[in-house]
């Protein structure tokens, strides 16, 4: 094969136009949020390098809470699994894939695996949307659905919020009754192993 | 317009049936970027590489996995990209509509010449393509080319379609892809596609490969005029029938029967 100079440098155009777009702005288009990983997600950098986005955990998830991140979520992370409570909640841990982790086992690339403690994230209340808050009691539908005995605690007839305790599984924003809910779940404080 | 012949009508229905499986679930389960068929795991080679180069290694399931459907290539050839592709199948019908092919001067084979007389995508630029891909993985950590990959977007979403009833913004990569094929005519099957081309670069000695029998060939280029990625059946060598997808056009165009894929 012989190349000329000029497709030589139209190469070399070429590819360095190419090498902006695929390459650098997603790297800095990343670092908008972490979304909500599946359980089992190593961290953030090696879940991003390992993942096909093959869409396989999204296929077995019994809940269908798992969906695979747009371009609206980062360009890097566009194909890439995430949990949105509001098709369902993880149930990872205490429900029907406790000890299980359907997802977990179906991941090929080893960006899921299995690790000690389940933490996706934690959920966090708007007290203005919040029935119970708005109207001094009256439901408590988010502590009647959640797993995790110290995650919500109730005072004065109201949710508190422990996001220590909890792990991010959504069950309450998936009962929320509040239109629009009052809950949504944060990747803040996930516990990701390496 | 002619009568579509039987054998491209069967080439279209096989990526379609494909598809059907992959959305119905019905013996598959994934996409084609890694999928589970009989219990077997089988993962697309390129999606193993990049995603090797970004984590700086992997788990030794997912490099068995990855061997399976290099070892088909290279006892098959480019089978995958002929008959399941399904954005083969979409970029192979463009360009049938799109150009009405005239009799092709292959002037030189690295430059395909399409029937409008426009030069398309080289060889060289394909393999380009692919190390730029491999080089992104590696640098910045993450399977550059499968976040654009046109066959994996179509399955990701054709699986999101069918399990949660949405499709990505993503998806919009197929009309772009359409269009280049239409207006820029690079054959991106047969030179750039870097999932081709990772499996042509295994699949030099696989088995099928049209033959011609020279004592009947009259050299009239119908073959060369049907191949969708560029190959002259009268004149290629080894290397550009690595290219080969299998689809069996040149043998069906043969006005003289010369051609055969027997190994």
């Amino acid at each position: 094969m012989k190349i000329g100079r000029r497709t030589f440098l139209r190469l070399v155009a070429q590819f360095s136009a190419a090498g902006v777009l695929v390459g650098f702005i997603p790297t800095y288009v990343r670092s908008w949020k972490t979304p909500v990983r599946p359980p089992g997600a190593v961290e953030e950098d090696l879940f991003l390098a390992r993942c096909l986005r093959c869409g396989r955990c999204l296929e077995v998830c019994p809940t269908g809470a798992i969906t695979l991140a747009g371009v609206e979520d980062g360009l890097m992370a566009v194909g890439t699994p995430t949990v949105d409570a509001l098709r369902g909640p993880c149930e990872a841990f205490a429900g029907r894939c406790d000890g299980l982790l359907p997802c977990v086992r179906s991941c090929p690339s080893g960006a899921l695996q299995w690790g000690r403690g389940i933490k996706i994230g934690s959920a966090e209340i708007d007290r203005s949307l919040c029935i119970a808050w708005k109207r001094d009691g009256g439901c408590l539908v988010c502590k009647e659905v959640c797993p995790v005995p110290e995650a919500i605690q109730v005072g004065e007839k109201k949710p508190h919020f422990n996001p220590d305790a909890c792990i991010g599984c959504g069950r309450c924003v998936y009962a929320c009754p509040a239109e629009p809910k009052a809950l949504k779940v944060t990747s803040t404080g996930v516990m990701r192993t390496r | 317009m002619k009568r579509m012949s039987h054998l491209l009508a069967l080439r279209v229905l096989a990526p379609m049936v494909f598809l059907v499986l992959f959305a119905v679930r019905i013996g598959v389960s994934g996409t084609v970027c890694s999928l589970s068929f009989a219990a077997t795991d089988i993962t697309c080679p390129l999606g193993f590489i990049q995603s090797s180069l970004a984590a700086r290694g992997f788990p030794l399931a997912l490099l068995v996995s990855a061997l399976i459907p290099l070892a088909a290539a290279a006892l098959l050839g480019r089978f995958f990209c002929g008959w399941i592709c399904g954005a083969g199948l979409t970029l192979d019908l463009t360009r049938r509509i799109s150009n009405k092919r005239g009799p092709r001067v292959a002037k030189d084979p690295d430059q395909p010449i399409d029937g409008r007389g426009r030069v398309g995508a080289s060889k060289l630029e394909g393999l380009a393509l692919l190390g730029f891909f491999l080089g992104i993985s590696f640098v910045l950590g993450y399977p550059a080319f499968c976040l654009v990959c046109p066959v994996g977007i179509l399955y990701r979403n054709v699986l999101l379609a069918s399990t949660q009833g949405t499709v990505g913004l993503d998806i919009l990569a197929m009309p772009v892809l359409v269009a280049i094929e239409v207006f820029a005519s690079k054959s991106w099957c047969g030179s750039l596609c870097p999932v081709g081309k990772t499996l042509s670069l295994v699949s030099a000695w696989s088995l099928f490969k049209p033959r011609v029998n020279a004592s009947t060939c009259v050299k009239c280029g119908a073959c060369a005029q049907v191949c969708h990625v560029n190959i002259d059946p009268v004149t290629a060598n080894t290397t550009q029938l690595a290219d080969c997808t299998k689809c069996l056009a040149c043998r069906d165009a043969c006005p003289k029967g010369s051609i055969s894929m027997k190994p």
